[in-house]
């Protein structure tokens, strides 16, 4: 490409046919994509994988010893050339809930190196009695962080424990690198199935050896999990452990024995210990008893002394109350005595009253005399004073009226002397004052007159006072004399009233005495009374004591009766001790016979690859890895023949300028470089953009699908894999320059002036189908054309058909395995196994409680039918292979077609169980690949392994059955199956329906656990839904693919037969004519290719699903129509989006095309 | 009207390249009357090809009017454009333009069965002297049998207009020169109106018309009083 003009014309056609190198660019970038993707999904698994294994320190190794490994085998382990570390720890198997939901827990120590758990919720546990629970487990038991989980040891006795506590805190919740899925491993407890692991601190453990040991393999960390490498390290170090096994075993054996017999010897010595102290016990048993006995009869004795002394203490106390009854009498005389004297006593108390009554009388009568009396005396003195002063008064008054007329006579005469002298003085006017005077003068002269008559009554008034003074004198003697009389009278009560006194003085005297009697003779009847109490007391303290006497007397009669007893005792603990004595010599012989059967211990190595989940993972990885061989090879092959095609094309296409070019005498390789290149530069660029996506982008959705399955795995390790992108991109490379080359080397074997002549048009030919001219003849002239131009074109036709057909058989795998998983639940569940549920009966219930719960469901109008069957997982073999498988033993064979159809796949023939042989599952037949009439063997248990035959082999999904008649397994075992399950079939209609009726049964004693077929059913699902998204991954793939392939082929298409086309549209074909010119090939290739790709995804799906299911479950091998259907219609869409596209581009051919000279 | 049976008047096709306008033709105008042998000559690039597709229906023309049956052909839409391709116009290529993988007499029944009043097919493959290779596909013919496959083709139409472009131009003498006289006989036996473009000017004195292109103008035309026969022009 050194030529600039070569360059120049490189860019531009590029540029000029960029739909062209863009269709390349694509479609080899989806292939590579796709192709490197979908196989770098495998490796990429195993990396997350390791990545996560690592991260968590999975162990490589762990060593199981069945006497248990010591510190000793942890060191002499560690000291291993290929071990890196070594550590040991404990395990056991415990039960939780209560019988009806009784599940499996496995109990690990926490080890510092090995398996970090996962923390989702809480912390690990940091003191002992705190634990670290499954979550799936807490999940479905709805246990949180901080609860209390209450587990037991499935042990007789209690010294067997091997767990100090069984109540535990759960600290924290998550997972361990250990359970990656949802399978938890078996166990020889409960169910038979582990329901959750639980973590606990060492310390927690009361075991004085370890139970297993973790290892890890020098080395093995740098190598990935899965790989070869990892595994022949792994297989080295196993070779190295179990090199040492055989010594350390010996080591612990003898260990183990010394031990035994240090016990068997010490416990000979407890026994003749114990021997001498059982002796020594009875021994001393005798003697207490014979004291026990010397003691009765010294109370005895006693007893009748008591007896004697209380005779005694009665015949006293009959003295005391006759001398009672004496003193009684003599009381009463005094008292009468006491009360004459009281009588005497009060008449002459009564006398005396009578007498101051008397005396009081007369009191009052004087007193009130006297007052009168002195009523009359005062009145009178009074009378008298009154009198007096009236008479002072009269005197006075009298000597008052004298002087004043004495005094009036002397005035007038004054006055009358004044008027004679006026009148005498009175000269001219003397008869005026004369007259005047003169009636003064006779006034004077009459009040002259009136006072002298007064001055006389005067004297009248004198001599009757003296007459008054007189009789005042009278009345004061009369007063003195009443006087004196009142004094006498006073005298004289006073003398009565001293009498009255000295008489009450006396009777008081005799008063006194007469109380003084009483006093006393209260105090007799005082004392009277204390004796009788005295008595009393007596009475009672003798009653006492012969209640005393009647306790001491029972106590004795008791003593006695223990005594008795304790000498029965003595008998029969004579007879323990010898029982006892014997039983430990038998326990010692026991020991002894123990310990000569004590075997050779051996260790079990166990890899993670003996881990189911571990390997299955490892299966769906390698599963995966299968399926990257088929899809991706088919999706690449397609991708690589549409580019080789398309630049086949390209290069036919420039034969002209080719020509030209070489007659202008450029070499062949400057000629070539421009196509080489243009073929280069489009793969390689699809190829890198098509690593790039593709490598990112599968593997990361395939990852998480898978992480429904384990969804504790939080590692994704999406490395580039850089030689599934080498082969992608050097296969696309190849492809197309190989094609490139030899398209241009052809062209270039031609002259220039060849090459620039157009070609020899190709020839018209007959097609096959005109030779039958009964078809032909009925064809239209379009179809005609149509055909021919198909049969024409056989490079595209036929790439056409691989296109089309490979995206409808991609669309139908997709849609098939879809149809073939969801299907299984359905066939196995609703046709195979029919029954609802299964009833597991508790193998230690009483036979009545087995009887009632059999007739319970006899009863029970919801069951409609039931069957007790034999069912164990058990070990089968074949020369090839083997395989776990379960055996089903109905009890009779009669109605087992009720609850199993056993027929087979394709011609749903149904089989009997016959008594000849077993009639086995498909899968298992093909995993140990045997056929009708082959024989496999059976290990029921240890020894007792036997060959039976195969007489039919069945359809079935999910799991391996072998069924059974009962006769056979009595024939082939040498005994007769424990039925411990019942199948059931109810009338529920639906899950929750059956559920209750299943639960019924749950209360009956027999019944351990139910397990539904719906659950399971609901189980597989979940587990299979998986590969839905691979599924939604390959249909988007095949629609991206079969859009990019029609499109670049009716490009192709369209582009060299431009000319016809044009020149169709200047005969005056319309646009919708010319495309339908084009669309009857296409649909006639789409429905060749569908039908083409229905065969091919037949045979494609046969083998994925070959390749992608796992030992434990067949797939369903059939597709269903509807998927046909709905592959074709897809792939038909996909044709018609084309079709849209190209009737456009039909749109826009130019007329003058058909002008143009051939190219 | 047979007078004007076609007549392009101010005919103008403009192509636009970017900037630069290129004018194909420039104002062509031209008569020809029904049943008229008509030869276009002209130099290459001279735009007789653009007149043909014009008048062909192929493409439209920038400017003027193309009246064909007194019909403007330049105002039809693309649809009236190709019913006007698919019933009157009869269209022989340089390169024959046979679809390969039909055989004569499909490649003519190809063409009759969207228009509206075919001829026979046989008849006219008999006509142009292919009755015995009917049954016989575009490659095992030789070019002169499969130009007049194409004639047959574009007659078995009944076209209004027999267009032909260069149809002697991929032939040798001899063969060109019986291609030629088929075309005129048609013209003369049937009344068919035939146009033929050529750079070849030697053929001209057999036409009954000649129209004489140069730099997308009608240079010269003339009618040919008489007509010679193909067989007694040489070149």
């Amino acid at each position: 490409m050194k030529k600039r003009a070569l360059r120049k014309d490189f860019y531009m056609e590029i540029r000029r046919t960029f739909n062209r190198f863009i269709s390349i660019f694509l479609i080899v970038a989806l292939g590579v994509a796709f192709y490197s993707g979908i196989q770098a999904s495998a490796p990429d698994m195993e990396a997350s994988g390791d990545a996560y294994f690592d991260n968590y320190g999975l162990m490589d190794l762990k060593v199981v010893g069945t006497l248990g490994l010591t510190d000793d085998d942890v060191e002499s382990l560690s000291a291993l050339e290929s071990i890196e570390k070594a550590e040991g720890a404990y395990m056991t198997d415990v039960l939780y809930g209560t019988a009806e939901s009784q599940q499996v827990l496995h109990v690990e120590s926490l080890t510092e190196e090995f398996q970090s758990l996962q923390v989702l919720e809480g912390s690990l546990p940091e003191n002992p009695g705190e634990c670290f629970l499954d979550e799936s487990f807490a999940l479905s038991q709805g246990i949180q962080v901080g609860d209390e989980i209450t587990i037991s040891e499935d042990v007789e006795n209690e010294e067997d424990e091997v767990l100090k506590n069984h109540t535990y805190t759960v600290s924290g919740i998550g997972a361990s690198p250990v359970y990656i899925s949802f399978n938890r491993g078996n166990t020889t407890l409960g169910s038979g199935q582990v329901g959750g692991f639980l973590y606990v601190l060492p310390e927690d453990f009361d075991m004085e050896v370890y139970t297993q040991i973790f290892l890890e393999v020098a080395g093995a960390a740098k190598e990935a999990a899965f790989s070869d490498e990892y595994e022949s390290l792994i297989d080295q170090a196993i070779e190295e452990v179990e090199g040492i096994a055989g010594e350390r075993c010996d080591v612990r054996y003898q260990e183990v024995t010394d031990e035994a017999n240090q016990k068997i010897a010490d416990a000979e010595a407890e026994l003749e210990d114990g021997r001498a102290e059982a002796q020594q016990k009875i021994d001393d048993a005798k003697q207490e008893i014979a004291d026990g006995e010397q003691e009765l009869e010294d109370g005895r004795a006693e007893v009748e002394d008591g007896r004697a002394q209380i005779e005694d203490a009665k015949a006293e106390l009959e003295d005391g109350r006759a001398e009672l009854e004496n003193s009684r009498a003599e009381l009463e005389s005094n008292r009468q005595t006491l009360e004459d004297s009281k009588a005497q006593l009060s008449s002459g108390w009564q006398q005396l009253e009578d007498g101051k009554a008397q005396f009081a009388q007369a009191e009052s009568e004087y007193n009130a005399q006297a007052a009168s009396a002195n009523q009359e005396i005062s009145d009178g003195e009074s009378q008298i004073a009154s009198a007096k002063q009236e008479l002072n008064k009269g005197q006075q008054e009298y000597e008052q009226g004298l002087a004043d007329i004495e005094a009036a006579l002397r005035d007038i005469d004054d006055q009358l002397a004044a008027a004679e002298l006026e009148i005498a003085n009175g000269g001219e006017n003397r008869d005026q004052v004369a007259a005047q005077y003169e009636e003064t003068i006779t006034q004077l002269t009459a009040a002259r007159t009136q006072l002298v008559a007064q001055k006389e009554a005067l004297a009248d008034t004198k001599a009757e006072l003296d007459a008054g003074w007189a009789e005042v004198e009278a009345n004061e003697e009369k007063l003195s004399a009443a006087k004196q009389e009142l004094s006498d009278g006073a005298a004289q009560i006073e003398a009565a009233r001293s009498e009255l006194a000295s008489q009450e003085a006396a009777l008081a005297s005799a008063q006194a005495q007469v109380d003084e009697g009483e006093q006393q003779l209260n105090d007799g009847y005082a004392q009277l009374e204390e004796g009788e109490q005295e008595l009393a007391d007596a009475e009672a303290e003798i009653e006492t004591s012969e209640s005393e006497l009647a306790d001491a007397e029972a106590t004795i009669a008791e003593n006695e009766q223990k005594l008795e007893d304790a000498k029965a005792d003595l008998a029969e603990g004579e007879q323990e001790m010898e029982d006892e004595i014997a039983d430990g010599e038998q326990k010692i012989q026991d020991a002894k016979d123990e310990l000569a059967e004590i075997k050779e211990p051996e260790w079990t190595v166990s890899q993670r690859m003996d881990d189911s989940d571990y390997s299955g993972y490892g299966d769906n990885a390698d599963r995966m890895r299968n399926i990257g061989k088929v899809f991706p090879a088919l999706f690449f092959l397609v991708a690589a023949l549409i580019s080789l095609t398309t630049m086949t094309r390209m290069v036919e296409e420039e034969r002209t300028q080719i020509g030209t070019l070489k007659a202008l005498g450029y070499g062949k390789i400057s000629i070539m470089g421009k196509y080489v290149a243009y073929a280069l530069f489009a793969t390689l660029g699809g190829s890198i953009v098509g690593v790039l996506f593709g490598e990112k982008v599968l593997p990361y959705v395939i990852i998480e699908a898978y992480g429904i399955m384990y969804p504790y795995m939080d590692s994704m390790v999406l490395d580039y894999q850089w030689d599934f992108a080498a082969i992608a991109t050097a296969l696309s490379v190849l492809c197309t320059m190989a094609a490139t080359l030899s398209a241009c080397y052809r062209e270039l074997q031609s002259t220039p002036a060849s090459l620039m002549r157009p070609p020899s048009p190709k020839e018209g030919k007959r097609v096959l189908l005109e030779y039958i001219p009964f078809i032909w003849k009925h064809l239209s002239f379009t179809w005609k054309s149509t055909v021919r131009n198909l049969f024409r074109y056989k490079k595209r036709f036929l790439m056409t058909i691989f296109g089309i057909g490979g995206c409808m058989a991609l669309l139908l795998v997709g849609f098939g395995l879809r149809d073939s998983i969801l299907d299984i639940a359905v066939l196995q569940y609703d046709q195979i196994q029919t029954y609802d549920g299964i009833l597991v009966l508790d193998e230690d219930a009483a036979e009545e409680e087995r009887a009632s719960l059999l007739t319970e469901l006899q009863e029970n109008d919801q069951v409609t039918d039931f069957q007790e069957v034999y069912m164990k997982n058990l070990t089968m073999e074949s020369v090839e292979a083997s395989c776990d498988i379960y055996l089903m033993v109905p009890e009779t064979t009669e109605n087992f077609s009720a609850f199993v159809t056993m027929r087979d796949r394709q011609s749903h023939e149904t089989y009997e169980l016959g008594d000849d042989g077993i009639v086995l599952t498909e899968k298992a037949a093909t995993i140990l690949d045997v056929s009708v009439g082959d024989t496999i063997s059976i290990t029921l248990e240890e020894g007792n392994t036997q060959e039976v035959a195969i007489s039919d082999i069945c359809e079935n999904y999910m799991y391996h059955y072998a069924y059974m008649s009962a006769a056979l397994f009595e024939k082939t075992f040498g005994q007769a199956p424990d039925y411990e399950n019942v199948l059931f079939i109810t009338n529920g209609e639906n899950e929750a329906e059956i559920e209750r009726i299943g639960e019924s049964f749950l209360r009956n004693d027999a019944a351990l656990s139910i397990s539904y077929m719906s659950s399971i059913e609901d189980q597989v699902n979940d587990m299979l839904g998986s590969l839905d998204i691979v599924i939604v991954v390959l249909i988007i793939s095949a629609g991206m693919l079969a859009l990019v392939v029609l499109y670049n082929l009716n490009n192709i298409n369209v582009n060299e037969r431009k000319r016809e086309l044009a020149t169709l549209k200047v005969l005056g074909f319309y646009d919708k004519e010319v495309s339908a010119y084009m669309y009857r090939e296409n649909i006639l290739l789409t429905l060749i290719g569908a039908a083409v790709g229905s065969g091919l995804g037949i045979v494609l799906h046969r083998f994925t699903i070959l390749t992608v299911e796992i030992d434990m479950c067949m797939f369903g091998r059939v597709i269903k129509p509807m998927s046909f259907v709905i592959s074709i219609l897809f792939t038909c869409a996909f044709s018609v989006i084309v079709n849209v596209f190209m009737h456009f581009k039909l749109k826009k051919i130019d007329m003058v095309e058909s002008l143009k000279s051939v190219e | 009207m047979d007078n004007e049976y076609v007549k392009l008047e101010q005919v103008t096709k403009i192509y636009k390249m970017g900037e630069v306008e290129i004018h194909a033709v420039d104002g062509v105008d031209f008569t020809i009357r029904k049943g008229e042998f008509v030869v276009v000559v002209g130099p290459s690039g001279a735009g007789k090809t653009t007149v043909l597709n014009i008048l062909g229906g192929m493409d439209t023309a920038t400017s003027g009017r193309v009246l064909v049956d007194g019909k403007d052909i330049a105002k039809y839409s693309q649809r009236q454009l190709t019913g006007y391709r698919r019933n009157d116009i009869g269209f022989v290529f340089q390169f024959y333009n046979l679809v390969p993988n039909l055989t004569a007499l499909e490649n003519v029944e190809l063409a009759m069965q969207i228009c509206r009043n075919p001829l026979d097919a046989r008849e006219v493959l008999r006509e142009v002297g292919l009755e015995e290779r009917m049954k016989n596909f575009p490659a095992q013919l030789s070019g002169g049998e499969q130009q007049r496959v194409s004639i047959a083709r574009a007659l078995a139409k009944n076209p209004k207009l027999l267009l032909c472009d260069e149809p002697t131009g991929a032939l040798d003498y001899q063969t060109g020169k019986a291609i030629l006289k088929l075309l005129q006989d048609m013209c003369r036996e049937r009344g068919m109106t035939v146009i033929v473009i050529t750079h070849n000017s030697a053929i001209a004195p057999m036409a009954d018309r000649v129209i004489k292109i140069k730099n997308g103008r009608v240079s010269k035309m003339y009618q040919n009083e008489s007509p010679v026969s193909v067989e007694t022009i040489e070149w």
